[in-house]
């Protein structure tokens, strides 16, 4: 599939997914709603995956250049001094503890039950 | 309008310019420390204030690149969807994982700012910390958050779960490669989806299934999280 059809393919989701958010009042992101619907789509076979494969792993692999206009936003807006405040930064330390060593923990507990009742 | 599309595309340029120019230095240096992300906003940040360029000129032109982050979430589909076997496999372990990870960052961050007085708008940016960028955005607009706190939560919490995280996990001897991966990618999104797949393959695989299921599970608890604000 060529690329430009491929984009449009991808957008035709977009706007499915922004569609239906407006129509049922869901309080969901649209773009989300048509990722799952892209996703079940492709697991269900309606949709292939060399259909948008080239554009969506273009897209992927170059995300970053997508952050850096909001990176920018973030150092040279004048709100940037107040946000490096001590409070803000121990509880962004302690939440991400809490998030790599919660799924951790758990991951590993899980494959440790597992392998009990496999034995 | 024509000065509307020539201050977009001048905009378009230099982001893009920028992208390119420090993608290149990554790939001649091969350091992790020149990521594109942090050179091509020095960059940028450099021709901007070069030029006298005001921030909201440059915000107003580089528009595009929000609609292309919304068109980056629906491609995440292509991911998960060739992950799908492996996810079908371990979809207990994988949810498990990811949901008590994601379930006690929230936790922490509720409390801690009950005890600090943050306003709501504040509490809103800070609680899709941890997942990648398009998404974190739109789920904190979805709360009432602001889009400067935000990107500065999910990069500063990004990036110091990526710096200390794999430390952190084999000093409490964490070896399950599942653990692994899930753990860097549910807390540190795509930085940490990147950094598992330098262990291997399997944990690469799960830290971007983290990535996206995290993205996706905190998506959808939007309406839940609204009642707690």
């Amino acid at each position: 599939m060529p690329w430009p059809i491929q984009i449009l393919i991808l957008a035709v989701f977009l706007l499915a997914g922004n569609f239906v958010v407006a129509f049922f009042h869901i309080p969901l992101p649209g773009s989300i709603v048509g990722m799952i619907m892209l996703l079940t789509l492709l697991v269900k076979g309606l949709v292939k995956l060399d259909w948008i494969e080239r554009v969506a792993a273009f897209q992927i692999k170059h995300l970053t250049l997508l952050f850096i206009p909001f990176v920018i936003g973030l150092f040279l807006s004048p709100n940037f001094i107040p946000l490096l405040d001590f409070h803000f930064i121990l509880v962004l330390i302690v939440s991400s503890f809490c998030c790599l060593l919660g799924t951790a923990y758990s991951v590993q507990w899980f494959e440790k039950i597992r392998r009990r009742s496999q034995k | 309008m024509s000065s509307i599309l020539f201050t977009s595309i001048g905009c378009i340029t230099m982001t893009l310019g920028s992208y390119i120019a420090s993608l290149q230095i990554f790939r001649k240096f091969k350091k992790s420390w020149l990521n594109p992300l942090y050179t091509g906003t020095a960059l940028l940040i450099i021709i901007l204030l070069l030029f006298n360029i005001p921030l909201s000129v440059y915000q107003k032109g580089s528009s595009l690149f929000e609609l292309l982050l919304q068109f980056s979430i629906v491609s995440f589909a292509v991911p998960l969807y060739k992950e799908w076997p492996l996810m079908k496999k371990h979809f207990k372990k994988i949810f498990s994982g990811v949901f008590s990870g994601t379930f006690l960052g929230i936790f922490a961050v509720y409390l801690m700012s009950q005890a600090f007085h943050f306003s709501e708008e504040i509490k809103a940016s800070l609680i899709p910390r941890s997942v990648t960028l398009p998404v974190a955005l739109t789920v904190s607009d979805g709360l009432g958050g602001t889009t400067a706190f935000t990107v500065f939560f999910v990069l500063f919490s990004g990036i110091f779960s990526v710096m200390l995280g794999p430390k952190l996990l084999k000093w409490l001897g964490i070896k399950s490669k599942a653990a692994k991966g899930l753990a860097m990618g549910t807390s540190a999104q795509m930085l940490g989806a990147n950094r598992s797949l330098l262990w291997g393959e399997e944990e690469g695989a799960m830290g971007c299934i983290a990535m996206t299921t995290s993205a996706l599970l905190l998506s959808l608890l939007i309406p839940v999280l609204l009642l707690l604000l």
